[in-house]
């Protein structure tokens, strides 16, 4: 049980507040409610150059990472589809210069042509790093793109084409700063060794005066129809086997059948002892790996099945193998009850292991209220307790079908 | 006046927060390091042996026995095993590093005793059986394919062979034919003499109190504790420095590894070691960050640090650019290296690095698993208890003439390995 207040500033900005006696140090973990989904097509990669971008110094702040070390403190951030997430931890004593940091960025970012020339270059370092020069690098581009055709979620966080961060401008980012930095369009979860009354006090005078200057987002987006029909790629390119991978598109999170199949893919795919790596990777040796697993998001979420070949093997018989397990297992014929208790097992220990952490529970803090209702982190766990077999099997059933999978062939790519 | 154009006080951290680990002497003889208890209903017990790879006669054997210490007994197969533990929601994970290995039992505190029991019932003699060992060389093998694809892989191993030479103590890179040469007899050989539960100390932490403590004493303290520590291989002979450079076809980036050996230092000079690390590239405020991302936007990430080998540490620089930065960047390196002797931290730098150092040096003990890796790394380096508290104090006693001396002594640009692999300029 993670216990925390919540309240609302009059800017709209809604901060959590939780607090840990045993930690000697405090986080403020901040959302802003704008990811890739927010991008345009032919500007994709933004709101994570953004994220580099806010570390460029704000109104009051020459350098952030130089004034966040000042305090003993560390920092980070992560960009995905949907949301972009700034956490800083420092020494329980230096809480306010936190207070200070993330409120001036909120406050009044420095966005200049020198700060963006050098984290353009970053990031396009880091988009070479990611997708050229590590096996399977380009796959989520693959993956994504064959999934959908009009939805924002076709493309990754690092963008779906490295010229899009180069020819990015100081007017795009500075636009994109006013549409979708501010207080309403946030939520900071403060958590640790500081007491609720203190949080307040902080708020109240670091945040207060920050006006809401852009919109708050709506979260609709556009959506694709209903996947009908197999869609199919082939694609060369660094890997050290051929690989198969098969999508499918499956609920949001909010929807009692994301958790269903969660365990789902952790029971088919999950661990050595799944029916996918158990059949295929120990006892009829088609792949050395081969997994599935469900993405759960604010929106569409993705179920993943994916086998590495082994020498020999070919695209077609992988395939062949993955359909054929998957099929018995939605008809039923790989589970019982006693499936069912160790996956929920399982799912129990992880949220306890993850809430163990102070920044894992500030961030979880946050991604609930975003979600909707921050009060709906005390269900999590009662979420998968309530899955039983029979609904586990029709949320399977319902959403990964053979005729509507996305397939993905991956050639490893030949030098000469 | 504008309140947001003064900078809150940040305060000095100049100690540390922390309860040790309760160390205590189980029944058998085995030592248990127990963190103290929070209330989270999970529990981490990690197992410890004070042997690693640096003491294998041949590369994988060390980490390949103890990934297969759950591959199966003569009663119960790999799968049963792992069933066993899945079931009650818990994991045991096995991990290898050169002067230790370690197995960490992760289950919620209604499941400890059923899963300790079960870890130590199924773990205790494994088989190797073929298959098993089979499935494991298919992996291994592709698992080394796919690191072979990145110039990381070859930009440090090629460094660290050439450092320390190919099969030395410090650089047992495992090629497929060593994958190969796995045999249940050696794995077995090498269990039997260094992963024993017998040999084992253990760290708890999490939510592990009287009544836990009570469940591991009855389950483990009927065994009698023996001790049990390989003779490290010979640990490689310092070459000259050299460069080396690796081309790659399909590479995008260049990857750079630079490397020396470091010898046994005193507790003092490691804990100077590790500060001056800092301000080459310890940390985001290190002068290759700021330099060759932050200013120059030359990568997008290059750091250096001191990682444990046989005989002291390795100090090294890596970071990943694009082919057409990495002459700047190599050249860049050299000057910051240089330059902490000649024109050493002084002032605004040396103090932010100080308050930065003590804050992560205090935060590295937050949380409710942090001790047992902090402990093993004392064992390990055969510190005392009191090795934190004078790096804090270290910290904030250490002066510049004494970075400069230092960075004098071990920096010097041409007494490191240089390795570049991938897409050559």
């Amino acid at each position: 049980m993670i216990s925390f207040s919540r309240f609302v500033l009059p800017n709209g900005l809604r901060v959590i507040h939780h607090y840990d006696p045993d930690s000697t140090v405090v986080v403020l973990n901040t959302l802003f409610n704008v990811g890739a989904r927010d991008e345009s097509p032919d500007k994709t990669g933004f709101a994570h150059l953004f994220e580099h971008l806010m570390f460029g110094g704000s109104k009051n702040v020459d350098s952030y990472d130089k004034a966040v070390e000042n305090a003993g403190g560390s920092n980070n951030a992560f960009t995905n589809n949907e949301y972009t997430n700034y956490y800083i931890t420092v020494p329980a004593e230096n809480a306010e210069t936190a207070f200070w940091l993330e409120s001036d960025r909120m406050f009044q970012l420095n966005v200049n042509s020198k700060t963006l020339e050098v984290q353009r270059g970053v990031v396009v370092e880091e988009f070479k790093q990611r997708c050229h020069n590590a096996p399977f690098g380009m796959l989520w581009h693959h993956l994504r793109g064959l999934l959908y055709q009009k939805s924002p979620y076709r493309w990754p966080t690092i963008g779906e084409d490295i010229s899009h961060i180069e020819n990015a401008v100081l007017s795009d980012v500075s636009a994109f700063y006013k549409k979708h930095y501010h207080p309403a369009n946030a939520i900071l979860c403060v958590a640790g060794q500081i007491s609720e009354e203190e949080t307040r006090t902080l708020c109240e005078k670091w945040y207060a005066d920050i006006a809401p200057s852009g919109v708050v987002n709506s979260n609709i987006y556009e959506e694709d129809p209903a996947a009908e029909g197999r869609k199919f790629m082939e694609t060369e390119d660094l890997s050290p086997n051929p690989a198969v991978f098969m999508v499918w598109r499956g609920p949001a999170f909010v929807d009692q059948k994301s958790a269903a199949l969660e365990l789902f893919a952790d029971l088919l795919g999950g661990s050595e002892i799944s029916p996918i790596y158990t059949r295929w990777v120990k006892e009829n040796p088609v792949f050395n790996d081969a997994a599935s697993f469900y993405i759960r998001n604010a929106g569409e979420g993705m179920f993943v099945l994916y086998g590495v070949l082994n020498e020999g093997r070919n695209h077609h018989e992988g395939e062949q193998c993955l359909m054929q397990t998957l099929n018995d297992a939605v008809t039923g014929a790989c589970f019982t009850e006693r499936h069912m208790e160790r996956v929920k097992n399982k799912a129990t220990s992880a949220l306890l292991f993850e809430k163990a952490s102070l920044i894992n529970r500030a961030q979880k803090l946050c991604y609930f209220e975003n979600l909707g209702n921050v009060e709906e982190v005390h269900n999590e766990d009662e979420l998968y307790r309530k899955v039983s077999l029979h609904n586990m099997l029709t949320a399977a059933a319902g959403t990964i079908k053979p005729d509507n999978a996305a397939v993905l062939y991956y050639h490893p790519k030949t030098t000469s | 006046m504008n309140f947001r154009s003064t900078a809150p006080e940040a305060k000095t951290i100049k100690t540390l927060h922390f309860t040790p680990p309760k160390e205590i002497a189980l029944s058998g003889g085995h030592t248990l390091f127990a963190s103290p208890k929070r209330d989270l209903d999970v529990i981490k017990l990690l197992f410890y042996w004070p042997t690693g790879t640096a003491a294998q006669p041949q590369p994988m054997l060390a980490r390949a026995a103890q990934s297969l210490r759950l591959s199966g007994n003569k009663n119960l197969s790999a799968e049963q095993i792992q069933e066993g533990f899945e079931y009650w929601g818990a994991s045991a994970n096995p991990d290898v590093s050169l002067l230790s290995s370690t197995l960490v039992l992760q289950t919620q505190k209604q499941y400890l005793e059923e899963s300790l029991k079960w870890l130590l019932e199924q773990g205790a003699e494994p088989v190797f059986p073929e298959h098993e060992l089979s499935v494991f060389k298919q992996v291994e093998n592709a698992s080394l394919l796919r690191r072979m694809q990145t110039p990381r892989y070859w930009s440090s191993r090629l460094c660290l062979e050439s450092v320390y030479g190919k099969k030395s103590a410090d650089t047992s890179f495992a090629g497929a034919n060593d994958i190969e040469a796995l045999s249940a007899p050696a794995l077995t050989n090498w269990f039997d003499g260094y992963l024993t539960f017998a040999g084992a100390r253990l760290f708890a932490s999490g939510d592990f109190g009287d009544a836990e403590l009570s469940v591991v004493d009855r389950l483990i303290g009927s065994m009698i504790f023996k001790k049990d520590e390989a003779a490290q291989q010979e640990p490689g002979s310092t070459g000259k420095p050299a460069t080396i450079r690796h081309g790659m076809e399909h590479a995008q980036q260049v990857s750079l590894y630079m490397a020396k050996a470091l010898p046994r230092m005193s507790m003092h000079e490691m804990q100077t070691a590790s500060f001056v690390n800092m301000f080459l590239g310890g940390f985001f405020g290190s002068r290759l960050m700021q330099d060759l991302r932050e200013t120059k936007g030359l990568t997008y990430g290059i750091g250096s640090g001191l990682s444990q080998a046989s005989q002291g540490f390795t100090w090294y620089i890596s970071g990943e650019m694009n082919s057409s930065n990495a002459e700047e960047a190599v050249e860049a390196t050299r000057e910051i290296m240089t330059g902490l002797a000649k024109n050493p931290p002084v002032g605004e730098e040396l103090e932010k690095a100080r308050r930065y150092a003590s804050g992560q040096l205090r935060a590295g003990f937050d949380g409710p698993f942090s001790l047992p890796s902090k402990w093993q790394f004392l064992l390990q380096n055969n510190l005392p208890e009191s090795y934190y508290a004078t790096y804090m104090d270290r910290i904030w006693s250490i002066t510049s003439d004494e970075i400069s001396a230092f960075a004098d002594n071990y920096l010097r640009p041409d007494s490191f390995t240089l390795a570049l692999a991938g897409k050559l300029p």
